[in-house]
């Protein structure tokens, strides 16, 4: 008789204690071989091999494409050993030869072979994470993929060959090391598995095969400090345990548990495939497979016409000695097993259910022994009763009738587990809807019992943890490393570390990203055309709005467009929303648009932003609502202003009220920026002089809160100090001379200049507390901004003084002999006095807000939950300061 | 046939009157799934050809054809006494994970 030894650290070994077992022929009743049996110093033993074998980096430090070399010698060799192990398989595990046959190759040489091209090809081993999803800092994150370390498998009885190519399989072409323990009455594939892998030069210590009792040496594979991942296949209440021992050391843990599957025939089903996919999904192995439908469950309307003849399909299949080329079905794997699954057909009996053929132990002519046991059947089964509920392991089925769909698909739910399941229908559309509702990790359609190393198999419920085969069971086997790369090698540009642990909140860090070309002076509004071909647009969608259409501005902008533009929208609010963004997303797809041209005030382009964006990333607005996601650009944007204020023609943000929550939504993304923004001061010279003077106060706005934000820095100083110098001179020149082109463009200028200021240092709690008088009041962006300015001028005095004073300089203050701070407040002083000239609104009731302490709390809560108080100069403590700064505008 | 260890017999005969049950259980065959089957108890009233055993009120039945399969079984009460958890374990194990598990009374 043969004798197999312990596969340990690259040899084959006896156990320490010296102890064997005898492995039996299940179909006979005789000795096949002696083993050594592994004791807890051996597992032990294994799991340091494979512990050193790893942490050498022999194996685990390979490239996969080397590993995968070695791995197709793997695989090369046990198609050699092909024979040897088909026909050993089926006397250890009483697998029929027709189907052992086909293991090595079919689920272990060619498993190998195909995972481990996709490791060393497919396989996101490193990944750039492109967008990361934090708006406050930068850098640079990636994800690595590393092996685990040492992976412990311990498998069932029923699949033992197939089970040790998974187990090992796996976890090999990943990178790590393992020890496998086999059933003990099935022990023999394994060892021979290991035996090819010495051959091709696996290195010593990465494969380790110990069979033994799982009792004893469960709990050392499972609570080993040096284990870091336990796959476990078998019983669920083994699983259960398996699971808590490996919490004491939090190993990661898959487990494929049982499964008590439904198979579901529908009445349009072609009768005599079901019946025999039926009976293949059921006594395939004689039952003895995890994912088994051994609850087949029968539309009424056939369940008669079923039953007869599936009664009939199982009396015809053929018992026999499993390396019979004739046989249907071999023997169980041990008496024990029959002892439990005739157990549980005197349950079914005492149950109620009908007996219909089979029901006992059965013998093989010519043999003496054997574990063999007939197909059984029953009929007329409750799904509550335990024959339908817990899973027998043997090659009993019950059949169940059902009405609708529905009910079948409540009667497949009902179950702790949920790890296979099939429908036999001619209708495919009517299958998948039931596979889809079925809660389990597989389903077929007129098929039963196919695997494939690309398909994911495990369970739902008490079926499993876990997937294996497929690029998610390769997952499994791997730990997941997020590096990150500081763009800025300094604490103080680290937002959460300076708003936590720093007195200073200013940030060190900024970023200029300002992509947008910029065309402008008289006639500007002219190479809008010239700006769709470089940008490659064929369909142009105008977009404005009614003001801007009354006023004869699209019509110009239209005529220079000539045969690109396609269509006009023009229904866009002031203050645009979600809905706004829908229905123009809705016309530029219906128009086939590939190019955006923006003519209005900042609501009009925040549209077209919102518009470009959702063209190209799909869904709807709500769906776009982003701050630092996008990784690729939007549609192709053109913008032609109307105001000069809000700069948004060269901004990173787009403002969309969202009605349903009550909140301005903001889209902030470097991509957002438009590709060209064209100033052409005739198209600002229609705006009626309150408006000239509102929105030019949303660009001083800008200017000032890009002055004193946390995170201002001196190249958008520059540009922000100049933008406030052009507003003081021009704003009054404009106001009283609309028509004046060379205030006109200088305005346009400043308020270019402004947004790119605030684009990259932000702005804050005055744009916070304008929001909110825009979303609760209606108020006009620009009135809001220019109103709170000084107010919150004054508020951010001490944490803004130096910046505050320079600004008074630029607005023409005398501050000969003043101190910084007084300087300081002059600049609010000056803005307050332009305003009043220009004849901008400067109380709330000016602007129809209710001066109750009851609606100017509700604003002051409101904005202090606009993000952007957060930049502020002075951190905002809470509502009543807000509160404060709103009552001075009474 | 039979082996109380630790305060096993106490907690059987606790969780059955807790539901109202008389003081019963048998000794079965039951797979949780996948394989291995284990040993376990359910609440229920002896049929004649049962071997039964009575230790403190307690009654055990077992079918004669287990017996001679897994000959005398020891139960063990879980350690943590939150868990009405039961280890069964029999001088001829039904198999490598005897013992490994634990199980609650089928009510
Ligand atoms: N994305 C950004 O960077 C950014 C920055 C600041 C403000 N905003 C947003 O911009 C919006 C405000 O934009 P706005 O101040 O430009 O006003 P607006 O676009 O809301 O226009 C206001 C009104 O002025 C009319 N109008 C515009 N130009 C005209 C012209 N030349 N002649 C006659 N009428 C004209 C419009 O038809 C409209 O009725 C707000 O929603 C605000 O939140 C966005």
């Amino acid at each position: 008789m043969d004798h197999y030894k312990l596969f340990i650290d690259g040899e084959f070994v006896d156990a320490k204690d010296g102890k064997t077992f005898t492995t039996l022929d299940p179909g006979n009743d005789q000795p096949i071989a002696t083993v050594a049996q592994a004791g807890i110093a051996d597992a032990e033993a294994a799991i340091m091999a494979a512990r050193r074998s790893f942490d050498s980096g022999v194996w685990s430090r390979l490239t996969p494409a080397a590993r995968a070399q070695k791995m197709y010698d793997f695989a090369d060799q046990i198609n050699t050993q092909g024979l040897r192990l088909a026909v050993t398989e089926s006397m250890d595990a009483g697998q029929t030869i027709n189907f052992s046959k086909v293991t090595p190759l079919g689920f272990g040489a060619n498993m190998f072979k195909d995972l481990s091209n996709y490791a060393s090809f497919k396989f996101p081993w490193e990944e750039e994470i492109k967008a990361q999803g934090n708006p406050f800092d930068y850098g640079r994150d990636y994800i690595r993929r590393e092996p685990i370390g040492v992976c412990v498998g311990i498998i069932p009885w029923n699949f033992p060959m197939v089970m040790a190519f998974w187990k090992i399989g796996q976890a090999l072409i990943m990178g790590n090391s393992v020890v496998l323990k086999p059933a003990s009455v099935t022990p023999l594939s394994a060892l021979i598995i290991a035996e090819c892998a010495k051959i091709v030069g696996i290195p010593k210590g990465v494969i380790n095969v110990i069979p033994g009792p799982g009792g004893v040496l469960g709990k050392v594979l499972c609570t080993h400090k040096e284990v870091d991942k336990i796959s476990f296949t078998g019983s669920t209440e083994v699983g259960r345990e398996i699971m808590s021992m490996a919490s004491g050391t939090v190993k990661k843990v898959t487990l494929e548990l049982g499964g008590k599957s439904a198979n579901i025939v529908l009445d349009d089903a072609d009768m005599e495939h079901a019946i025999a996919c039926s009976a293949f999904g059921t006594y395939f192995h004689a039952g003895q497979v995890c994912e088994s439908g051994t609850r087949i469950l029968v539309q009424k309307k056939i369940y008669n016409e079923f039953v007869d003849k599936f009664k009939k399909h199982a009396e015809a299949i053929r018992i026999g000695y499993q390396l019979l080329p004739t046989t249907h079905m071999g023997p169980l794997v041990s008496h024990e097993q029959v002892a439990a699954v005739d157990g549980y057909v005197q349950i079914g009996k005492k149950e109620g259910a009908q007996l219909i053929t089979g029901g006992k132990p059965v013998e093989v002519e010519g043999i003496k022994g054997g574990c063999y046991y007939a197909p059984t059947v029953f009929a007329g089964v409750k799904n509550s009763m335990r024959i339908a509920q817990e899973e027998i392991f043997g090659p009993v089925v019950a059949i169940l009738p059902f009405d609708s769909d529905e009910e079948a698909v409540a009667i497949a739910n009902d179950s702790i587990y949920g790890l296979g399941g099939g429908v036999l229908s001619s209708n495919t559309a009517r299958a998948e809807k039931i596979a889809r509702n079925v809660r389990t990790g597989t389903m077929w359609i007129n098929n039963y019992h196919y695997f494939g190393s690309f398909c994911p198999f495990g369970g739902y419920k008490q079926s499993g943890v876990g997937r294996e085969l497929s690029h998610i069971g390769l997952e499994e086997y791997t730990q997941t490393k997020r590096i990150h790369v500081a763009s800025f090698a300094d604490a103080s540009s680290n937002y959460t570390m300076t708003a936590t642990m720093s007195d200073d909140k200013s940030l060190s860090k900024y970023i200029i990203n300002l992509p947008t070309k910029i065309n402008a002076g008289h006639g500007a509004l002219a190479s809008v055309a010239k700006e769709v071909v470089d940008l490659g647009g064929t369909r142009v969608l105008l977009m404005t709005d009614a003001g801007i259409v009354k006023a004869g501005l699209a019509k110009l902008a239209q005529d220079c467009l000539s045969d690109f533009c396609v269509g006009v929208f023009d229904k866009i609010p002031q203050d645009t929303d979600l809905e706004t963004v829908d229905a123009a997303t809705e016309m530029a797809r219906q128009l086939k648009v590939d190019l955006i041209v923006s003519c209005g005030g900042g609501s009009v382009i925040d549209t077209a932003k919102a518009v470009c964006t959702t063209l190209k990333n799909g869904g709807c607005c709500n769906d776009n609502i982003s701050w630092g996601r996008l990784t690729e650009n939007p549609v192709p944007h053109i913008v032609i202003p109307t105001t000069a204020g809000t700069g948004s023609e060269v901004t990173w943000a787009a403002v969309i009220k969202n009605k349903a929550a009550g909140r301005k939504s903001y889209i902030i993304e470097q991509r957002l920026a438009p590709n060209v923004a064209i100033l052409d001061p005739r198209m600002t010279m229609t705006l009626p002089p309150k408006m000239t003077a509102g929105t030019a106060m949303d660009a001083m706005c800008h200017a000032v809160e890009a002055l004193t934000t946390i995170t201002t820095n001196p190249i958008s100083d520059g540009a922000a100090l100049h933008a406030i110098r052009l507003i003081k001179e021009n704003l009054p020149i404009a106001v009283k001379d609309g028509k004046n082109e060379a205030a006109r463009l200088n305005l346009a200028a400043a308020a270019t200049m402004a947004g790119q200021a605030f684009t990259i240092s932000f702005v804050a709690l005055a744009h916070a507390m304008a929001h909110t008088l825009g979303m609760l009041h209606g108020v006009p962006h620009g009135y809001a901004c220019g109103m709170v300015l000084p107010k919150v001028m004054h508020f951010n005095v001490d944490h803004a003084t130096d910046k505050l004073a320079l600004i008074a300089l630029q607005l023409g203050v005398n501050t000969f002999g003043m101190d910084k701070r007084k300087a300081a407040l002059a600049a609010a002083d000056e803005i307050e006095k332009l305003m009043k000239k220009c004849g901008h609104p400067m109380r709330l009731r000016d602007v129809g807000v209710p001066e109750t302490d009851e609606a100017l709390l509700a604003c002051s809560i409101h904005a202090l939950c606009d993000p952007v108080s957060l930049y502020n100069a002075r951190p905002v403590g809470g509502p009543e300061e807000i509160l404060a700064l709103y009552k001075e505008l009474i | 046939m039979i082996k109380l260890a630790n305060r096993a017999g106490a907690a059987i005969k606790a969780t059955l009157s807790e539901k109202g049950l008389p003081c019963s259980v048998r000794i079965e065959i039951r797979s949780t799934g996948c394989c291995d089957a284990s040993l376990g108890m359910i609440a229920d009233k002896a049929e004649a050809s049962d071997l039964i055993m009575e230790i403190d009120g307690l009654t055990i039945l077992m079918r004669p054809a287990l017996y001679a399969l897994v000959g005398e079984v020891s139960i063990l009460c879980v350690d943590d006494p939150k868990k009405n958890e039961f280890i069964l374990v029999s001088d001829k194990p039904l198999n490598e994970w005897a013992g490994f598990g634990a199980c609650n009374i089928r009510l």
